[in-house]
């Protein structure tokens, strides 16, 4: 874990220094599980910032939410680092105007499991350095595993560091494998066609079309969704089979070659789909046969969004 | 060519390669290779015996490889001398001709190559034209499909003597074809391939067509073409036949021949011109009608004649109106297509006109030149003190010096074309040109800026073009600058490094440097060394910081009036530019470093005398005019 | 000496467009019309032999009115033909630059950007093979002052690249080949094949 007191230095150095305007964090929630996003804009609210394990919004998604000419600190792990520098590319802020503070992430936990394991009201949530979370509930103290603990998409993180921070606080942390998430890959892919279907349908059949997974991806800021398109309109909007799976198949199709597995979308869903194994297919295949993973710089456009003269299908050009 | 193989005074040697030509206009030696024929001469009457008895066969060149001929075998009917040969690359040794030939004793395997010298008074160069492969040009499909020939395979396919005994088949089926087309400009006329116009292929593809046309009066014949160029006398009225007759003209070059895979029928899509219709029509057989190219060894023969070759690879006139037959070498003249695409009566004329030149050299005693020509100063000469030189030698365009280390360097008169590059580029000035010595010149420098030189532009032109230039500026009332000062030499490559230096020494206000266009040059490559030598010269200038404007190089030609008028304008608004102080001061700045490049000109046999000549002319004059 | 020729003549005008330079080379074999596919398959009074006669010529009014001059999508298949090397697609466009110059507007359709949505990703601006988009910052009704993307009317070639690119359906074609005409399409297309299968 990072030191909270060098981060809470940082961040209100480059607020009294005026290098930036305002700062995107955490602060404590409503309830020890939940800490949630805050803009902290004086260096007396600094005092309120919050970093541990259960952060678990990916807090590039506010980016798009400003003013591109203002200065921007933010709090980044890998993950949003890499949304950071997807969205750069999109010209959705420029990067002089941000001020990333970068943060070696060691994997956010899924409150669900704590819940399951030490009951519903959740007193406090501490971790240790032993890597095991001490867990106080009405139901008693529970000491367990961080490792258990850990969301599906950090457990097979492949970059748990910031790679392009202003600043890293904290030391860095070995690269993951990227074996794991071919596994979660293959695990879908080497399905039969119906088998594949049938997975998808089981997914998709629980959304309630709520959009806590757009409202959560940084990558979806489009003014106006697909979905929300009136005249004409592309998908049956209601909770029909057809238009909750036309929303989850589009919804992946949009991210090729844009999403950073931060898997942000499968932890704000209150329905507990699955949706990484759609996006993290299609984030393989990116891998596979363009070599490309999405965010690891601000320069070279994901090979969905260009088009070159020695293009394999040359259907236009 | 029986004829002429029979005419005692001529020799005909066939299968013989010019391997060397050496000497000059009237005594040139040449190197000849008779190739082994492994049959002797002297003994084959011709019978074609060994032909039947030999097994081997392989594709017949003549016949464009839609026959087969032997390894032993003679290259055509009609040739002269109506000797057999063997091919040696095919030949499996298997002496089955030997055999045949029986008592005549005819084949002589030990035969081989021989070298053999020959005195030569006049060389006609007449090595013909190649054609134009088509196979690159992927849209026609040559080469693809097989109903797609080409114009050579036409002839023969309509010979009574070809392989087809005359009967006209498609390649694909053997069916007679009844609807042709014939592609004009395949490869010619195409900056893709070859940019001139071929010539004759128009009036070829009419009487192809014709000859078809009347062979086959059933046959409905389309020619394809961009312009059909009809110049000469009754042209046009064969064109009108063979429109009576009923062959149709398109115009409009076609962009693509597409081929049904099954039935092998051709289907060509052109823009009718006059129409401004895409038309798609469907052939039998196509028929592409291939630029003439120059002979695939052209290049080779270039070198071993020293004749230049013109941009397209042809043999290079010595001057394309006045002296076409002639090439820029003395006593080596051209006949026919190796110096351009022309038909049958210009092939004709220009071989008859060249050998009427020839044979005004051989029966001439002695051999008239221009007067102009190069002199060495032996005395001068490094290479007689043992320095090894040769500059001179290299510089010749045509090769007339003699360079021995150890002997001063020999001019060789009968081959000097008087351009005067050995003069310019003799690093210790010891040539001089016979009537343009640096005296000379060197006296017309001076005298043409002993009077305010600063405000003068003096313009070095060279004798053939930009003199002309200049000349035809001056009849077309085309009005430049008063303060120009021509002065002529014969080539640009005469335009000595010392004489611009001299002319800046003296104070000239600007100085062109002008000449032919490069592909233009009376003397090959005499620009070559012109243009070479003054971009150095601009370096030079570039780096003693002399005025831009005062020193230009333009490429004038005779016809350019125009030009020489605009250049001398511009020349003069650029002098205007430079204020006089300033253009003073630079001019004395410059003069000691001009100085320092003359020290040795004062050497030079007759400068000192014509200076002070000069000056004392000048002086005359100019005290004349004030009147004292 | 300077100059027999006009310089405000269209010919003149195209040649010194950097693409027009060798209109003057043109000896009209026709080779370039029967090679487009433009011409052949899609709009047979398209020719690029009779609109480089038409610059030749100065016909300023029937050069601008050509369909050649508005259609040309710059394949480059007539220039791998054309006998002179004459690069067609550059002095077609230098007379579509010239057109446009005069007023002229292009009579086919071009994409359209719906500004009150755009978020200037510039997915469009990058995958247009015709360069014909550029993120541009404008005013725009009740959003204040943004970046969007623009088309230039006269490079779109309504390919509708941009169209099936953009994620939030910002960018479309509003005639021929419209979205509601594609869904309609593809709706009766599922119908058939629901009904076959």
């Amino acid at each position: 874990m990072p030191d909270l007191d060098a981060l809470k230095a940082e961040a209100k150095r480059l607020l009294d220094e005026g290098v930036i305007e305002m700062v995107i964090g955490f602060k404590a929630g409503d309830t020890p599980l939940h800490p949630q996003p805050a803009f902290f804009k004086t260096s007396e609210e600094i005092d309120q910032l919050v970093y541990n394990a259960l952060c678990q919004n990916n807090l590039a998604t506010y980016l798009t939410r400003f003013p591109k000419t203002q200065k921007i600190g933010m709090l980044v792990r890998g993950c949003e680092n890499r949304s950071v520098n997807a969205l750069v590319f999109e010209g959705q802020h420029p990067r002089e105007n941000l001020y990333l503070i970068g943060i070696p992430c060691e994997g956010i936990i899924d409150w669900r499991k704590i819940i399951e394991q030490a009951g519903e009201e959740v007193i406090s949530v501490i971790e240790q350095s032993d890597n095991t979370v001490l867990v106080e509930s009405k139901s008693g103290y529970f000491t367990l595993e961080k490792d258990t603990l850990l969301h599906e998409s950090c457990a097979r993180c492949i970059h748990p560091n910031p790679i392009s921070a202003d600043i890293v606080i904290g030391e860095l942390l070995p690269e993951g494998d990227p074996a794991l998430a071919r596994e979660q890959v293959a695990a879908f892919a080497n399905l039969s066609l119906q088998e594949r279907y049938a997975w998808f349908r089981q997914e998709a059949e629980r959304c309630i079309r709520c959009y806590a997974c757009r409202e959560a991806c940084p990558m979806c800021y489009c003014e106006e969704c697909f979905v929300d398109h009136v005249s004409p309109r592309w998908t049956e909007s209601g909770t029909t089979p057809a238009g909750m799976q036309g929303w989850h198949i589009v919804r992946a199709f949009h991210q090729t070659g844009r999403c950073t597995s931060c898997g942000a979308c499968e932890r704000a869903c209150p329905m507990d789909i699955k949706m990484t194994y759609l996006t993290e297919k299609l984030n393989e295949d990116m891998r596979q046969k363009y070599n490309f993973e999405a965010g690891m710089d601000t320069k070279t456009p994901p090979p969905f969004s260009t088009i070159t003269l020695d293009d394999k299908s040359r259907f236009i050009v | 060519m029986v004829d002429a193989a029979r005419q005692p005074l001529i020799e005909v040697k066939t299968f013989t390669e010019v391997e060397k030509v050496e000497g000059y206009v009237g005594n040139f030696v040449v190197t000849l290779r008779e190739k082994a024929k492994y049959v002797r001469a002297d003994r084959c009457n011709g019978c074609g015996a060994c032909t039947k008895a030999c097994p081997v066969e392989v594709p017949n060149d003549f016949e464009l490889g839609l026959a087969p001929r032997k390894a032993a075998y003679i290259p055509m009917s009609q040739a002269v001398p109506l000797i057999y040969n063997i091919d040696m690359d095919a030949c499996i040794h298997c002496y089955k001709c030997v055999e045949a030939c029986g008592a005549l004793e005819a084949i002589d395997f030990s035969m081989e190559d021989k070298l053999v010298e020959q005195e030569i008074g006049a060389i006609v160069v007449a090595t013909g034209f190649s054609h134009f492969d088509p196979t690159p040009m992927t849209e026609y499909g040559y080469g693809r499909f097989p109903n797609v020939i080409t114009a050579m395979e036409m002839e023969r396919l309509n010979n009574s003597a070809g392989p087809t005994q005359g009967a006209l088949i498609r390649p694909s089926d053997g069916k007679r074809p009844k609807n042709i087309a014939i592609i004009n400009c395949v490869g010619s006329r195409d900056k893709r391939f070859n940019i001139g116009c071929s010539n004759f292929c128009c009036m070829y593809a009419i009487k192809n067509a014709l000859l078809l046309k009347q062979m086959h009066p059933d046959a409905e014949l389309s020619i394809y073409y961009i312009d059909i160029r009809t110049p000469s006398k009754g042209y046009e009225e064969f064109y009108d036949r063979a429109r009576e007759s009923g062959i149709r003209f398109i115009q409009g070059r076609p962009s693509e021949i597409t081929e049904d895979p099954d039935t092998h029928q051709l289907f060509i899509a052109s823009e009718d011109i006059t129409l401004g219709k895409v038309i798609e029509r469907e052939y039998d057989m196509v028929m592409l009608n291939q630029a003439a190219i120059p002979q695939p060894d052209q290049n080779h023969m270039s070198s071993v004649l020293n004749v230049a070759q013109s941009p397209g690879g042809w043999f290079m006139e010595y001057h394309p109106k006045l002296r076409p037959m002639d090439s820029p070498t003395d006593g080596i003249f051209f006949a026919g297509a190796c110096q351009g695409p022309k038909d049958i009566p210009a092939s004709v004329a220009q071989g008859s006109a060249a050998a009427s030149r020839a044979s005004r050299i051989l029966h001439s005693d002695s051999w008239q030149i221009e007067p102009t020509v190069a002199v060495v100063w032996p005395d001068r000469c490094v290479s007689a003190d043992g320095q090894a030189c040769g500059i001179c030698s290299r510089a010749c365009p045509y090769g007339a010096i003699d360079y021995t280390k150890g002997l001063a360097a020999e001019v060789i008169t009968a081959k000097c074309h008087g351009c005067g590059a050995c003069v310019a580029e003799c690093p210790h000035n010891a040539i001089t040109q016979l009537h343009y010595t640096d005296a000379q010149v060197l006296a017309q420098i001076r005298t043409l800026l002993a009077i305010e030189p600063e405000k003068k532009i003096l313009a070095f032109r060279c004798q053939w073009c930009s003199y002309g230039g200049a000349d035809l500026a001056g009849t077309s009332h085309f009005e430049y600058s008063a303060n120009e000062r021509g002065l002529r030499v014969m080539c640009s490559a005469r335009m000595d490094a010392d004489l611009i230096y001299e002319a800046y020494r003296l104070g000239a206000g600007a100085i062109l440097y002008s000449g032919c266009h490069p592909q233009d040059c009376h003397y090959i490559t005499g620009q070559i060394s012109g243009a070479k030598r003054a971009a150095r010269l601009e370096k030079i200038f570039e780096r003693m910081q002399v005025s831009p404007g005062r020193f230009r190089t333009e490429w004038i030609s005779a016809a350019e009036g125009d030009k020489y008028a605009r250049v001398i304008n511009e020349m003069q608004a650029s002098l205007d530019a430079i204020p006089e102080d300033v253009l003073k001061a630079e001019i004395e700045r410059l003069r000691p470093e001009m100085s320092k490049r003359l020290t040795k000109m004062g050497e030079v046999p007759g400068v000192t005398q014509a200076m002070a000549q000069v000056d004392f002319i000048v002086d005359e004059m100019i005290g004349k005019e004030k009147g004292t | 000496m300077s100059g027999f020729t006009d310089s405000s003549t269209l010919s003149e005008r195209v040649k010194a467009i950097p693409g027009g330079e060798m209109l003057m080379m043109c000896y009209s074999c026709g080779t370039c019309t029967s090679k487009c596919m433009i011409q052949t398959k899609l709009e047979g009074s398209y020719n690029p032999r009779r609109l480089i006669r038409e610059a030749v010529f100065n016909m300023d009014d029937d050069a601008f009115a050509d369909k050649t001059t508005w259609l040309c999508t710059a394949c480059d298949l007539c220039y791998t033909a054309c006998p002179q090397k004459i690069h067609i697609s550059g002095v077609i466009n230098a007379v579509k630059a010239l057109a446009v110059e005069s007023g002229k507007k292009t009579p086919y359709q071009v994409a359209k950007v719906d500004e009150s949505t755009c978020v200037a990703c510039g997915l469009c601006e990058k995958i247009c093979p015709y360069e014909a988009i550029s993120l541009v910052e404008k005013r725009v009704a009740f959003r204040g002052t943004i970046t969007v993307a623009s088309v230039d009317a006269n490079k779109c070639m309504a390919c509708g690249l941009c169209t099936a690119a953009c994620r939030s359906t910002s960018i479309r074609l509003a005639e021929d080949y419209n979205d509601a005409e594609l869904i309609d399409s593809l709706l009766s297309w599922l119908e058939t094949e629901r009904v076959s299968s």
